[in-house]
């Protein structure tokens, strides 16, 4: 199989602009007869289900939450970038474009990057036409932040809540079309298949969550917007119902998964506290501008500390270690993510963490405070320190805060074209689902950018060039790959039932991320990925056999749904460990220990692995093939990235 | 520390319920209200039981899935929080917690603590929106917005439509909801153009949905997780009747 | 079509805020109780002159009157009906008040109030009293039982308008943000100055137990009393000789 890109000739500025002319057009008359389905309700799937509305299609939109305003974007706290150079303080269209293909280590596909820091400005432009309440100065004009890795100040916002409103916005739109009758709108529908017909996607099987009917639905195009994957370490900054699933039965039905080892840690999460934790929850990066991450310089004060016999304020400015500072004084702390977290492991392994389990390290709030007063820092950051407040009940104001990375985002996903279409004919794949912009690790605020440029700005053009060039006769529900996919599905929620074992499925979830962080988290070496390896094929087998989900298939059964989705990441969890173990080099959130610099920082082997890994499915109990897209970059210099 | 539950079970909607107990030990303070119904839940699963069924998804308090009523109040003990920001700590050792779903007639039990608030989505989609097509826009730095409307407009966007508004109204009113939705746009330059229609269509829907009247207690404001405020429903109402005045 | 549930809301208030004007009204010209017989005298004489505006005005309060506790029911209804499964255990979360939530039986009580006052004041025949319609009112706060029933009545008209007056200026949405706690405020005072003004009559009735003035009133007359008079109904007044009235 061959992985076509579909990248554009001609220099990257002019590649989007000739490709939406050279796409093909759908007839205005001609939309209202495409129908196309969407699943999920994010930031991209709510974008592109109103946006392709808007345009005239027939959209089917589908999510397994109670409203299409839940999804997770509506967590994402900091920003979202755009080169719109307000500030004028150097921003283009070019830097962002640069700082992009630079954060994600030099493994996206430059022509993707680029075409997403062209469509940022439009991005904002339709937020605010929506009503959403960026920030603003007191000339009315709107207000920006620098944010994590960059060095000009693009961030928009909407204080700590930024995700939330631009949801809403998107969610809204969205609502708009509803009430048009243009959207038909599923909520509690769990995705559990796609069906393919002569090798195109034309439909979807559906698990209807509060009555268990399991359903088939047929369309001319599918376009998945499902998220990502990160909850296959059970805990991450993801929300409790985040999952693979709709991924992962694409990528059993044939589409490539690409690059799953990439996964984010986010460096400023509050630390672990205990086995029965369900989440970890993140506060803004934002932090990061005015807080400064330190951990003792004696290991002997650091344990005192996590003994309670010494408070951290008590700890002159000679007895800290500001480590990021201290090793990056450019960039600071604000160096990207993957450079903080590690950090942060680095120095906890060294025994100098301050949480209870030694796992954790500050953010000061003490200079900016002294710096600014308190009432800015309040009117900045007063919705996290309140945050932070509730959930480990100290006062980030008195004392230092702690912090620690988690798992946030995963860069990779399902492998997409130019067009974000996966390599099955008719399958779409947009935002973090997909695996395309962000490289190997993504910057802060970038996200939210990229969720909404598939879902706006993107989707809408692809879609029409794909409808018109693929004229398919309609598929009914009496299809024989309907039923059979339809088979399929009851087939495997019975299993799921059958067991009847002794455990509860959180207990086998909980066992998968445990193995995944300390095989295939921060920092992976071979020996470790290889008794993930060999471990992984047991739980599954465990899973099968001792699991319990009570309850049957015809009511609202959420073990039934948390035991789907637990066996889908044991198999995701598989293909991650292997995908890691076969990049032997070390970039962006991957990080292999064989491979880094004498300073400890990540190496990585652009001869060998300057590529996509695209892993395709060969059937149960068969390991996935590996597939490589090469990755060129005309625009970009390869360089070893350095925030020293 | 032990604490007992008294859970209100349904099977499904248009069953009849009825409160069950539920021992839930050895729970560590630190852990979270939800994380004390996982354990109860894994503890049940493991025994073959059915799970209690409650709603909760991003734990952090913003996406607004959860919503228990613990001990009369909606989202439990304590200020501005969701009930998944509610901590064990607020509980003494030997309690007994009693946890019922949200109670409204437009808010049906789906089975025993998770509702259907599609009601909350049919009165956006009546109105609450901008009606502006994607690519339509003018650049986002064209239109000035006076920072105390923008602030405002923020205010009243913070809703995260959890419905615990309802849920604390002796009445099962959703003003607050609506009220923050059409304070939200009507703040703002870029929601005048719709000003009056929005507000009618989204009233009418309200009534629709069969959500009770406001009697200005403000009970929805003391529950509200993001402490949105009933200023907003007196700004709903102005818009409301200026609506039906000047159209 | 069924009017909007802000369009009930809006006549609650506006008949509630007129009420509250007819209050004030009231309260300012009963405050000639205090001046004497005299002056209230000539003031009631001077109201029933008005004829046809009288009626008018008369009727016209009726009307706002029963507006009121029309739309009060049928929201009170509604809002039962939009909870159709109560809860077990519920809390306030501290910003409801006993005035309002219990807006319908202190209206209840007002209601009883109303027709009993009517009755008493009104529609009794104070032409032959000693002290005319002053004579009457103050013979009737002589007397224990009505005094206090009547300071009662007035405790529960001042919550119903703690809430009600200030939750009027709320559903018109003549507020704005940052005033809540003040206008709340000046809604609590308002209400409970009218209420405590009214309080007071019957208070100095009971306790002053004031004499028309000593001046030449024409002698008693007694009026025709039928004694099998079925309408035996609370309060009965009764003529004695002396000009005086005592309540059955």
């Amino acid at each position: 199989m061959e992985l076509r890109s579909n990248v554009p000739d001609g220099p990257i500025e002019k590649k989007w602009d000739s490709h939406r002319f050279n796409l093909k057009l759908v007839n205005p008359a001609n939309k209202r007869k495409h129908t196309v389905i969407v699943v999920g309700t994010g930031l991209a799937g709510a974008s592109a289900a109103a946006s392709m509305a808007e345009l005239g299609y027939h959209v089917l939109n589908f999510t397994h939450n109670d409203s299409a305003r839940r999804a997770h974007s509506i967590a994402a706290q900091g920003g979202i970038n755009a080169a719109k150079n307000y500030q004028n303080d150097g921003d283009s269209v070019w830097r962002l474009f640069y700082d992009t293909v630079k954060g994600g280590d030099y493994r996206s596909r430059e022509a993707n990057v680029y075409r997403l820091a062209q469509v940022s400005a439009n991005i904002i432009d339709q937020c605010v036409a929506q009503g959403v309440p960026f920030a603003r100065e007191y000339g009315g004009l709107l207000s920006n932040r620098s944010f994590g890795g960059a060095q000009v100040s693009r961030t928009f916002y909407a204080r700590g809540q930024t995700g939330q409103q631009l949801l809403l916005g998107a969610y809204q739109a969205l609502m708009r079309q509803v009430h048009a009758k243009k959207v038909k709108l599923f909520t509690r529908h769990e995705m559990l298949d796609v069906i393919l017909v002569d090798g195109q996607a034309r439909g979807i099987v559906t698990r209807d969550m509060v009555s268990g009917k399991v359903e088939s639905w047929t369309a001319d195009a599918v376009v998945l917007a499902t998220g990502g994957y990160g909850n296959v370490f059970f805990l991450s900054t993801n929300a409790m119902n985040c999952n693979v699933t709709a991924a992962w039965r694409a990528h059993r039905r044939g589409a490539c998964f690409a690059n799953p080892c990439y996964t984010q840690i986010h460096p400023t999460c509050i630390p672990v506290k205990g086995e029965y934790q369900s989440k970890l929850t993140l506060m803004s990066e934002s932090l990061r501008n005015d807080g400064r991450v330190w951990v003792p310089k004696e290991k002997a004060v650091s344990e005192a500390i996590r003994k309670n016999q010494k408070s951290p304020n008590d700890v002159p400015d000679d007895g800290r270690d500001y480590f990021l500072e201290r090793r990056y004084p450019s960039f600071g702390n604000l160096v990207p993510r993957d450079v903080a977290s590690r950090n942060a492991k680095m120095v906890c392994d060294e025994g100098r963490g301050v949480a209870v389990s030694g796992l954790g390290v500050y953010l000061d709030f003490r200079d900016a405070i002294k710096r600014d007063g308190l009432d800015v820092i309040k009117e900045k950051y007063g919705n996290l320190f309140d945050m932070y407040h509730e959930i480990t009940n100290e006062s980030g104001y008195e004392r230092p805060m702690m912090i620690y990375p988690a798992v946030h985002y995963t860069m990779g996903g399902l492998w997409v074209d130019y067009n974000l279409m996966s390599n099955v004919p008719g399958l779409f794949v947009l935002g973090e689902a997909n695996f395309s912009d962000h490289g190997a690790n993504r910057l802060g605020a970038s996200a939210l950018m990229q969720g909404l440029a598939d879902g706006y700005f993107v989707i809408p053009y692809t879609i029409g060039g794909y409808l018109a060039s693929n004229k398919a006769a309609k598929v009914g529900n009496d299809h024989a790959a309907v039923k059979d996919a339809m088979a399929g599905v009851n087939a495997r929620v019975d299993k799921l039932l059958a067991a009847k074992g002794k455990r509860p499925v959180d207990h086998f979830h909980r066992e998968l991320g445990k193995m995944m962080w300390e095989k295939c988290g921060m920092a992976r070496n071979e020996a470790g990925l290889k008794e993930a390896l060999a471990e992984i094929p047991k739980l599954r087998e465990e899973f099968q056999r001792d699991v319990n989900v009570p309850g049957s298939a015809s009511s609202l059964n959420q073990a039934l749904e948390r035991a789907g989705r637990v066996a889908d990441f044991i198999d995701l969890g598989e293909l991650m460990v292997r995908d890691a173990l076969e990049r032997r080099e070390s970039c962006g959130g991957h990080f292999r220990e064989e491979s880094q610099t004498e300073e400890g920082e990540a190496k990585r082997d652009d001869e060998n692995f300057c590529h996509v890994a695209a892993w395709e499915w060969k059937g149960d109990g068969q390991a996935q093939t590996l597939h490589k897209e090469p990755l060129t970059f005309e625009n970009v210099k390869l360089t070893q990235r350095s925030y020293k | 520390m032990n604490v007992t539950l008294r859970v209100w079970k349904q099977p499904a909607p248009n069953q009849p319920g009825r409160f069950e107990s539920y021992p839930a030990k050895d729970i560590p303070a630190e852990a979270s209200f939800l994380e004390m119904l996982d354990i109860v839940n894994n503890q049940l699963e493991s025994e073959g039981k059915e799970p209690i069924a409650f709603d909760s998804d991003c734990r952090e308090g913003i996406c607004g899935t959860c919503g228990i009523v613990i001990d009369g109040r909606p989202h439990g003990p304590g200020k501005a929080i969701t009930t998944c920001q509610l901590y064990m700590r607020a509980f003494n050792e030997g309690d007994t917690i009693t946890l019922e779903p949200w109670r409204a007639k437009a808010f049906p039990v789906l089975k025993d603590l998770v509702v259907d608030r599609a009601a909350f989505d049919r009165v956006i989609q009546a109105g609450g929106y901008i009606s502006i097509n994607t690519g339509n826009a003018c650049d986002a730095n064209a239109l000035p917005v006076a920072k105390l409307d923008s602030d405002r407009a923020m205010d009243a966007a913070a809703c995260i439509g959890c419905g615990a508004c309802v849920a604390a109204c002796k009445n099962a009113s959703a003003m607050l909801f609506v009220s923050a939705k059409v304070s939200h746009l009507a703040l703002l330059p870029q929601g005048q153009p719709e000003r009056r229609t929005r507000v009618v269509a989204m009233i009418e829907q309200m009534d629709k949905e069969g959500f009770g009247n406001c009697t200005n207690e403000s009970e929805c404001e003391a529950e509200c997780p993001k402490e949105i405020s009933v200023a907003n429903i007196a700004r709903l109402n102005r818009e409301f009747l200026l609506a039906k005045l000047l159209t | 079509m069924t009017p909007s549930s802000i369009l009930k809301k809006t006549v609650m208030a506006l008949t509630g805020l007129a009420l509250v004007g007819f209050l004030i009204a009231h309260l300012s010209g009963n405050f000639l109780l205090f001046k004497g017989d005299k002056a209230f005298n000539a003031y009631a004489e001077f109201l029933e002159h008005q004829g046809g505006l009288l009626i008018a005005a008369e009727v016209g309060l009726l009307a706002v009157f029963l507006l009121h506790i029309y739309s009060a029911i049928r929201v009170t209804l509604e809002n039962k009906a939009a909870r159709p499964v109560p809860y077990e255990t519920k809390q306030s979360g501290g910003t409801s008040t006993f005035g309002s939530r219990t807006m319908m039986i202190s209206g209840a009580i007002i209601l009883l109030f109303v027709i009993l006052h009517v009755k008493m004041f009104k529609f009794t025949d104070h032409e032959h009293v000693d002290g005319e319609l002053w004579g009457l009112v103050m013979q009737a706060f002589a007397n224990p039982v009505i005094a206090l029933a009547y300071m009662a009545a007035m405790v529960v008209l001042g919550l119903h308008l703690s809430h009600g007056f200030s939750s009027a200026f709320q559903t018109l949405g003549l507020t704005k943000p940052g005033w809540a706690k003040c206008y709340k405020k000046a809604g609590l005072v308002v209400g409970w100055l009218i209420a405590f003004g009214f309080f007071t009559m019957p208070l100095y009735g009971l306790v002053v137990k004031p004499k028309p003035g000593a001046k030449e009133h024409a002698p008693a007359k007694t009026i025709k009393h039928d004694e099998n008079d079925d309408d035996a109904s609370v309060f009965r007044p009764v003529l004695t000789e002396k000009g005086t009235v005592s309540w059955s």
